[in-house]
């Protein structure tokens, strides 16, 4: 028994390095945290200017969704360690995204959203 | 999930859990509690994709004011949303300092982040005080319905993060959060992060894409 579980933890470590020796591999360092965050600071400064911005209209909205979109990567990735850790939660937390995005879409197209946009501005 | 250790249990005092690596092999290479967690988070995407749905379903569906431009205050929020993106990196700072075994740091970093939360919560209270004197209540319209419901449900989580991460100072005061557990300050900053994350979408859809200029009706021609 002593030997399986000896076994599984040599495939777990080989697998994925521990998170508490003290040796957190790919992971960033304090100062590369806080350039992140600047960047995520930036582009929060980009999106309210574009929110500003009267000469974009409706066009500047794609521009705002792209740059939150970012924003939301960067922190999944680099703050919430998705990049560096087993692919099993990257797959846990897309499908949770992919299933909202899904689930919605459905009920937008039932409830005739975008049409009823296009009506509106059309 | 997790495999069983029983001569492991055997050999060690009974008295004491069992602390080291063998009680966190799992047959997935990740604990049990951290992959709740992200199955938790990933449910969460589920329940604020449902109210952020809803908001956008009734934008610009509402018959009488205020509406969002009459009452929004753009630069305010954008502070706020800055407050909450760095208590992010404060709760990260925090992780990277308890894994190097810095506890002196990780309350530091504990504590700013549950203090940029607090500002935060302070915010919104604010806004939502500074909203109702405008005219703009729960019951008011369909906007005033879905703003304040999706913004309080994440004010909600905020808070419950704030009290989260003042246990997580008491406990680390107590001594109970040694190195080797790193992991629950992790698992707190990924709820953490996850109401950041949150509050990014919010920011975006309900504060800056503007609404549609001329009101949709509320249900379709034909039935009314």
């Amino acid at each position: 028994m002593t030997d399986v579980v000896e076994e599984k933890r040599q495939e777990q470590q080989e697998a994925s390095p521990p998170d508490h020796d003290g040796e957190h591999r790919g992971h960033p360092s304090d100062a590369q945290y806080i350039l992140i965050a600047l960047i995520l600071a930036a582009l929060t400064g980009i999106e309210v200017a574009v929110s500003y911005a009267k000469g974009l209209g409706y066009a500047g909205n794609p521009v705002l969704l792209i740059l939150a979109a970012s924003k939301f990567f960067i922190v999944v990735a680099f703050f919430m360690h998705l990049r560096f850790d087993s692919p099993i939660l990257r797959r846990i937390f897309i499908t949770g995204i992919v299933l909202a995005i899904v689930v919605y879409t459905v009920v937008f197209l039932t409830l005739e959203v975008f049409t009823s946009m296009h009506g509106v501005h059309g | 999930m997790a495999v069983t250790t029983p001569a492991t249990v055997a050999e060690s005092p009974t008295s004491t859990p069992v602390d080291h690596g063998l009680s966190h092999v799992t047959s997935t290479g990740v604990s049990n509690e951290k992959l709740a967690m992200w199955a938790f988070l990933g449910s969460e995407c589920l329940l604020f994709g449902a109210l952020i749905s809803t908001y956008f379903l009734y934008r610009g569906r509402s018959v009488v004011g205020p509406t969002p431009k009459q009452v929004y205050d753009i630069p305010y929020t954008s502070i706020s949303s800055f407050v909450l993106l760095m208590s992010s990196l404060t709760m990260v700072l925090a992780l990277a300092a308890i894994q190097r075994g810095d506890h002196r740091r990780l309350r530091l970093w504990l504590t700013a982040t549950a203090l940029l939360g607090t500002v935060f919560i302070g915010g919104q209270v604010y806004e939502f005080t500074s909203f109702i004197h405008e005219g703009l209540r729960l019951r008011t319209n369909l906007f005033g319905s879905s703003f304040f419901v999706l913004t309080g449900f994440h004010g909600a989580h905020v808070t419950i993060g704030i009290m989260m991460l003042l246990s997580l100072v008491m406990m680390s005061q107590r001594g109970k959060i040694p190195q080797s557990k790193a992991e629950i300050i992790e698992i707190a900053g990924l709820y953490w992060h996850f109401v950041d994350i949150v509050w990014i979408v919010i920011f975006t859809v309900v504060y800056l894409i503007p609404s549609p200029h001329a009101p949709r009706p509320v249900v379709p021609p034909q039935i009314r």
